[in-house]
């Protein structure tokens, strides 16, 4: 499955967004990225997405309250999404018309009495005779259609630490246990190393090869320079996963860093999802370069993916998870550059500001897209996805409003005071040193 | 900034277009709405195509915007907003070319008129070298006021209005001048030692001051009073 567009109407901050996540080539895998300041609602159109693909059931019990999904002094908000399937990776539950190409599934929120909080529904689908047509209830929205893969992750990754009441979600082995994390702070994805080590304990028990490739699988694609400095995972116990650094020191998973922790639960939980269904039948396979790669399909949310990563594995990242995930369509909220610089054709969409009233949510033009595409992360920053003015600090922008000041007042021979000279002559060593407009590989 | 052609005579037609344009729009009970409907249908039109043209040919080489001189500017600019001087919507003389980071950063303000031309230096009716110099880290820096003992205050507002020193622009000016102080220092070696003849030294002048990379800055230092600056002012005296 993968999302083929999505429509907003009230729903938060947005009064109508429209945004068509189709490829020039038919395509939908890949890397898609939404960027916009803080506050700018890339949040809400990554969970507005993930209820629309989730249903009013599963997602309801997520969302917690309905309150706020609806835009101000407005009594009705939706969100839909267009989807587009395929007969081999997702079936319908029930005998019946199967739809064509795509199909809509949407939800909406309603206020039917004044002061109520709004009710959580299916957005509702007549076919010509009047009955309604329940395809996104036989398929995405069923607890037990095979198929219609799909995950979402928030900025708080962890892999310990979850609250008793957040366990709930992520126990479940439905639909929303695999979006526990985008709702809810307080969610670990503590269950998939949990997972890992069951189906260790199982290999142990049973003759199947089913737990081998499991694991294997896993340890090829996690040990595949996704953990940096040469990290590998070295084994699997019934009590803890380990992996040695390029120094050879085994050190449990859940005591390496919080970046690389948060990145090995996020796959792991994917991976762990997949399986759960999709069964490890051709879960993983060989890429051209015979790397081990996931190939099902699906649709994976991941907001603020940069969240503890360093700059250079901000860069690598996506192009990581799409070279071993080449099915999946990831849609991704990010502040970051070197995450937007990623995007995919038809794959960057810039939010406004919110104190922007002038302009609407939209994609990148092409030009912008080539632009950032090509760009480096301080031109990508200083452009039109991001907005910067300026990259320095305000204390940088004084010093050299003094400096032009004090330039100013030489140029023109007027004196100097003892103190302002000795400013002038400091100022203008330091913007020597700093500013000297030579070429980057200077630095 | 740079300084810029004076600004040419349009068609009569489109001159006659204009007026009516903006009599019926001051004859208008609105004539804020009035003057933004009519300057919206007026730049899709066939006929303004010539109010452009002109402007284009105005901003010379690389349409570079008449305010930073860094983008390629896109659009037309109303030197007085046309929300407060609808009258002035469809006026030739109130017509500047920008680029869009500078039209957003002016948007509507147009600071009190507090002296002729208000706090916004005109950059096609007024000389940008009265109001700003170049300095050698490629920041365009408002000329000091002698009588006020302070930088120009006009100046000083133009460049927060239209943040004339963002840093895209600031490093694109200093990267310029490093080029082509670089470029001249070349250029007189080669002339002292004879492999370049003044002809040449001529062509290359010409052949900068038409590159559409930052043109303020080949503008001052070949045009303006920073041809009396090191090594501009020795290659200018060699032609």
């Amino acid at each position: 499955m993968y999302i083929k567009s999505v429509h907003f109407e009230n729903l938060r901050g947005f009064s109508h967004l429209s945004f068509d996540f189709e490829r020039p080539n038919g395509s939908f895998a890949g890397w898609t990225v939404f960027v916009g300041g803080n506050s700018s609602g890339k949040s809400t159109i990554l969970r507005g997405i993930a209820l629309a693909l989730m249903g009013p059931e599963f997602g309801g019990r997520l969302m917690g309250s309905t309150a706020g999904w609806i835009n101000k002094g407005q009594s009705k908000a939706s969100s839909q999404t267009k989807l587009f399937w395929d007969k081999e990776h997702d079936r319908f539950k029930s005998m019946g018309k199967l739809p064509g190409e795509t199909f809509d599934a949407g939800v909406r929120w309603v206020i039917e009495k004044k002061d109520d909080i709004p009710q959580f529904r299916a957005v509702e689908k007549r076919n010509n005779s009047g009955g309604r047509i329940q395809t996104p209830e036989r398929g995405p929205w069923s607890a037990n259609a095979y198929g219609w893969f799909a995950a979402g992750y928030g900025p708080m990754r962890r892999l310990t630490g979850s609250s008793s009441e957040a366990m709930r979600f992520s126990v479940s082995k439905e639909v929303d246990s695999r979006f526990a994390t985008l709702f809810r702070e307080d969610a670990a994805l503590s269950e998939s190393e949990e997972w890992l080590r069951r189906m260790h304990a199982r290999r142990l028990e049973s003759k199947s090869t089913d737990f081998d490739q499991v694991l294997d699988g896993v340890q090829e694609l996690l040990g595949d320079g996704l953990l940096p400095h040469g990290m590998k995972i070295s084994r699997i116990t019934v009590d803890h996963v380990f992996v040695t650094d390029g120094k050879g020191v085994e050190l449990p998973m859940r005591d390496i860093s919080d970046g690389c922790r948060s990145i090995y639960a996020t796959i792991l939980d994917l991976v762990h999802g997949l399986y759960e269904v999709y069964g490890v039948e051709d879960l993983f396979g060989k890429d051209k370069e015979d790397r081990t790669v996931v190939l099902r399909p699906g649709v994976v949310i991941i907001d603020e993916i940069e969240a503890h990563l360093h700059p250079s594995w901000q860069r690598d990242i996506p192009e990581w998870l799409k070279r071993h995930f080449p099915n999946i369509q990831f849609l991704v909220s990010s502040h970051s550059p070197l995450i937007a610089q990623a995007a995919d054709e038809n794959g960057l969409f810039i939010l406004p500001l919110q104190a922007d009233k002038t302009s609407e949510p939209r994609p990148a033009t092409d030009t912008e897209f080539q632009k950032i595409r090509w760009g480096t992360a301080h031109k990508t920053v200083l452009g039109v996805a991001f907005g910067l003015r300026s990259t320095r600090t305000q204390w940088a922008a004084q010093q050299l409003r003094k400096w032009q000041e004090l330039s100013s007042k030489k140029k023109q021979g007027v004196k100097m005071t003892t103190g302002e000279s000795k400013i002038y002559k400091s100022l203008h060593r330091q913007l020597e040193m700093a500013l000297d407009g030579a070429p980057l590989e200077s630095l | 900034m740079r300084q810029l052609p004076k600004r040419p005579s349009l068609p009569g037609a489109t001159n006659a277009r204009l007026k009516k344009e903006s009599q019926a729009i001051s004859g208008h009970a609105n004539s804020k709405e009035e003057a933004a409907r009519r300057y919206s249908n007026a730049r899709k039109a066939v006929w303004f195509s010539a109010v452009v043209n002109a402007l284009k040919k105005m901003t010379g080489p690389g349409q570079r915007c008449m305010f930073c001189s860094g983008s390629e500017s896109t659009d037309v600019e109303h030197y007085k907003p046309k929300s407060v001087f609808p009258d002035l919507a469809l006026t030739w003389e109130n017509y500047l070319w920008s680029c869009t980071p500078c039209n957003r950063g002016k948007g509507n303000r147009f600071p009190p008129q507090t002296e002729p031309g208000g706090m916004l230096v005109n950059p096609v009716e007024e000389n940008a070298w009265d109001f700003f110099f170049i300095d050698e880290f490629g920041l365009l820096t408002p000329v000091w006021d002698k009588k006020a003992g302070t930088p120009d205050k006009r100046a000083v507002s133009t460049m927060e209005i239209l943040d004339l020193n963002r840093e895209a622009v600031q490093e694109t000016r200093l990267f310029r001048l490093n080029d082509l102080k670089r470029q001249v220092s070349e250029s007189l070696a080669l002339f002292k030692s004879g492999t370049l003849s003044r002809q040449m030294m001529r062509q290359r002048l010409d052949e900068w001051l038409v590159q559409p990379f930052q043109p303020d800055v080949a503008d001052y230092f070949f045009n303006g009073p920073g041809r009396e600056e090191k090594p501009f002012s020795e290659f200018i005296s060699c032609l």
